[in-house]
């Protein structure tokens, strides 16, 4: 990890610090420099200025003497004595100046020394003067040394001014110089002043927001903690102090041990351990051991708040700090309970599945793919003679019958394959060498992800139901057998029988033809006799093929309306009610469920059983009314015809079973054992009242008919 | 309707033969009756062949045809001509003892023009054979090819 931003600008603030801290020493430096050298100008000037002033003293003086010789004005004495004083000054005072001490001493000497001789000169040849010797004044002015001397100081003066000049010009070159570094030196310092200020502020600034930046996230980080412990709600998790108070609390533990958090902050741990725990010191020995080896976790009672207790997993780890001081402990506590209930539940459903599987009356085998192993149950055992603990894959194999082996076992393996349910039907053969028929329907077990683990095999003796099904079949192909029989029989019965009676009808008939009226009363009535019997014949043959017909007929059901066939059959019965008087009162009759042709025959014989019976009546009155009851409706006709005498209504409906004599009422007695057979077939029930002379009342119930 | 028409009767027993005959004179019908008295016959006749080789040609306006006959009986009588080309078209009325229903439904099946059970009762049964024959013999046109009856 290289520096990062903050470092490296505080590393370049210091650093431009320090450049600050170095260009200041420079510019103080150079301050002083430049004030050294501005005093040593000072001093320049001021010993130019003296040399320069010195001279021009000097010359006002020699041109106060000059004038003072040539005129004798006292005037020019007193610009000589003004000079000369000055010059005087001068002179004494120019070698001691600061700025004349660099000079050549030499060359400064040799001034003075000049200007003494001059000074010497001038002062004697006034005094000549003034003393009355002005032509000796004038002869040494004359001489020329004044002269001399003049120059020579001119000269010395001229070097050494020079000299100061040339000084003073190196002094402003250098304090040039001098300046130009300080400016630059003052613009770096500004500029690294700048910087210096800017990188600080920025680094402020990023600090400042890295640290807000981090405080935000800690925050943020806070809250997601909180809401994580808060969310989890199957875990007790708290923290505890080193001392094992309560430092935090979470939802889980609320719920686990019935706590709110304002009621257990604080308090020892201990409070969720049992008396008997309490006593014993096993709170501060779970702490202990946390501390020990860092982790503990054990499972045992606990308390809740309302002193209900339950089975939890609980583990404490120590918290330790960087520097290994124990900051406290983490305590996670898991209600068991539920845990626990489901595994009593899970054994109590295996109870009963054994218990279910033992008492069942059919073999239950169940085969276990990966452990390859076998469970068979009692009922198992006993249908295979194979005791429970040798029962093996192999064993049971051998079991099935040498026939049917080969067979199924392919048939099986290639289904267990597939993972299909399997039914197959074959022998097995007891260890007694019973065979019995066995079918076995095969149900793949899976896992929870969907794998085939297994096979349930579930296992019933059918050999009884075999026979008893062998047994049916064979009684259903001996009545179908028999059934055959009697349709021939029944043909042959309508065909050769009936001839014989035409016969005999149609001969006598032809024989009253031919004797006509040879034919007295009583042979008329003989005659008349062997053609009604034979007629008489005929109809019951008839009857009894129709009845016979009827026990053998299926019936078709069909959604009918019983008013329209009633209708038709009185349209039928037209005939037999032609010249007669009678009131047909047919009601509000419903739709039943029923075969049409059955049906009508039933009406037929009922409704021509009225008219029969009403023979004497006029009017007859024949009703039909209907009665509804759940799931069915019930049929009544009534007439007021000869009715019958109830002691004898069990009699009714029996098979050629009359109530009355055959000159009576004509008939074969075979009617209403047409109506009751047709209408048991239709699941229904007749009944019928009557009184002697005073009508009868038939009663039919047939089904309503199904619902759309 | 000038001329009459030739009815085959086939009947195996002789007293319906009389009676059926007797209804008919009891009618007034004149039409020739050929009587025959087995299925084999029937077919010999109407095919023209063996004892009937020499018979006139022509069909008969109407066959009336009794189940219960011994060789060949109505039913296989029935089925023959009714797949023979020539004699499909021939009126056939079933006379018979039987009302069993599988025999209606077979003859109808094979395509009978009518199905007439003999009433037991003398009546009756000269009734219903009269009927027949007016119908059949004089009302009824049968399909071409007829064989006039001699008058």
């Amino acid at each position: 990890m290289g520096p990062t931003p903050t470092t490296r600008s505080l590393a370049g603030s210091a650093l431009a610090g320090l450049l600050v801290g170095l260009a200041f020493l420079s510019t103080f430096r150079s301050m002083e420099r430049t004030r050294t050298l501005s005093a040593q100008r000072t001093e320049l000037t001021q010993a130019f200025e003296m040399l320069t002033q010195g001279l021009s003293d000097l010359k006002d003086a020699e041109t106060g003497q000059r004038g003072y010789l040539l005129t004798g004005s006292p005037a020019y004495l007193r610009s000589y004595e003004q000079g000369q004083a000055r010059a005087e000054q001068a002179m004494k005072a120019f070698p001691g100046l600061p700025g004349a001490r660099s000079l050549p001493p030499q060359d400064v000497e040799q001034l003075n020394a000049s200007t003494r001789r001059k000074l010497d000169e001038l002062d004697r040849t006034l005094q000549l003067a003034k003393g009355g010797s002005a032509a000796e004044a004038l002869a040494i002015v004359r001489g020329g040394e004044g002269l001399l001397v003049m120059d020579r100081i001119r000269t010395v003066q001229g070097v050494l001014a020079e000299e100061l000049q040339r000084r003073r010009e190196d002094i402003d070159q250098t304090l040039r110089v001098e300046r130009n570094r300080l400016r630059r030196t003052l613009l770096i310092l500004g500029g690294l002043a700048f910087l210096a200020l800017g990188g600080g502020a920025w680094a402020l600034a990023r600090g400042n927001r890295l640290r807000l930046a981090a405080e935000r996230s800690l925050a943020t980080s806070e809250a997601r903690l909180h809401l994580l412990l808060d969310g989890i709600r199957d875990y007790a998790i708290l923290m505890l102090d080193p001392e094992g108070q309560v430092a935090t609390w979470n939802k889980g533990a609320a719920r686990i041990k019935g706590y709110e958090p304002q009621e257990i902050l604080g308090r020892h741990f201990s409070a969720f351990y049992t008396a008997e725990d309490q006593a014993s010191g096993e709170p501060a020995r779970m702490l202990q051991a946390a501390q020990e080896e860092g982790r503990v976790e054990r499972e045992g009672w606990r308390v809740r708040k309302d002193g209900s207790r339950f089975w939890a997993d609980v583990v404490i780890t120590a918290l330790r700090g960087e520097d290994g001081a124990l900051l406290g402990f983490v305590k996670v506590t898991r209600d068991l309970t539920e845990r626990r209930q489901a595994e009593e539940e899970l054994r109590a459903s295996e109870r009963r599945f054994r218990t279910l599987a033992e008492e069942a009356p059919v073999g239950i085998y169940e085969y276990d793919f990966r452990q390859q192993k076998v469970y068979a149950n009692g009922a198992h055992c006993r249908l295979t003679g194979v005791p429970r603990d040798q029962t093996t894959r192999e064993r049971l194999r051998a079991s099935i019958h040498p026939e049917d082996r080969a067979g199924i076992i392919e048939r099986v393996e290639s289904d267990m394959r597939e993972s299909r349910t399997f039914d197959q039907t074959y022998r097995l053969r007891h260890e007694d060498g019973i065979v019995l028929w066995v079918h076995s329907r095969g149900t793949p077990i899976e896992d929870a992800s969907g794998q085939t683990t297994g096979y349930l095999i579930v296992t019933q003796d059918i050999t009884a139901m075999r026979a008893a099904e062998a047994e049916i079949l064979a009684k259903a192909a001996a009545l179908e057998a028999a059934n055959k029989e009697l349709e021939a029989f029944a043909y042959s019965v309508s065909h050769d029988l009936r001839a014989p009676l035409r016969h005999i009808d149609g001969f006598v008939g032809l024989l009253r033809r031919e004797l006509g009226e040879n034919l007295d009363e009583r042979a008329r009535h003989h005659l008349e006799v062997i053609s009604a019997s034979a007629r008489q014949m005929g109809a019951l043959i008839d009857d009894l093929l129709a009845f016979s017909r009827m026990g053998r007929a299926e019936v078709h059901k069909a959604d009918l309306d019983l008013g329209a066939l009633f209708q038709g059959v009185v349209q039928e019965l037209a005939p037999d009610a032609a010249g007669r008087s009678v009131e047909w009162r047919i009601g509000d009759l419903p739709r039943v469920q029923g075969d049409p042709a059955l049906l009508r025959l039933v009406l037929l014989n009922l409704l021509r059983n009225a008219l029969k019976f009403t023979k004497g009546r006029s009017p007859a009155r024949i009703e039909a009314s209907a009665e509804l009851r759940p799931g069915a409706a019930a049929i009544t006709i009534r007439d007021n015809g000869a009715g019958f005498d109830m002691r004898y209504a069990d009699k009714l409906f029996g098979v050629f079973q009359r109530l009355h004599r055959q000159d009576e009422y004509e008939g074969t007695g075979i009617g209403l054992a047409n109506v009751a057979r047709i209408i048991h077939k239709h699941g229904g029930t007749v009944s019928a009242e009557g009184e002697v002379d005073a009508g009868a009342r038939f009663t039919f119930t047939l089904p309503a008919p199904e619902a759309p | 309707m000038s001329e009459l028409k030739r009815v085959l009767l086939v009947e195996d027993n002789p007293n319906d033969v009389e009676l059926t005959l007797t209804a008919f004179e009891e009618h007034h019908l004149a039409n020739e009756i050929v009587v025959v008295r087995d299925g084999a016959e029937a077919l010999d006749y109407l095919f023209r062949r063996g004892p009937h080789a020499d018979r006139l040609p022509g069909n008969p306006a109407v066959v009336l045809l009794d189940l219960k006959l011994p060789k060949v009986n109505g039913l296989e009588v029935l089925e023959v001509v009714r797949s023979e080309p020539g004699l499909r078209a021939l009126p056939i009325v079933v006379l018979t003892s039987s009302r069993e229903e599988p025999d209606l439904v077979r003859c109808y099946e094979l395509g009978v023009n009518a199905y007439v059970v003999k009433p037991v009762d003398f009546g009756d049964f000269t009734r219903a054979v009269g009927n027949l024959g007016v119908f059949w013999a004089l009302i009824n046109q049968p399909p071409p090819g007829f064989l006039p009856g001699k008058g």
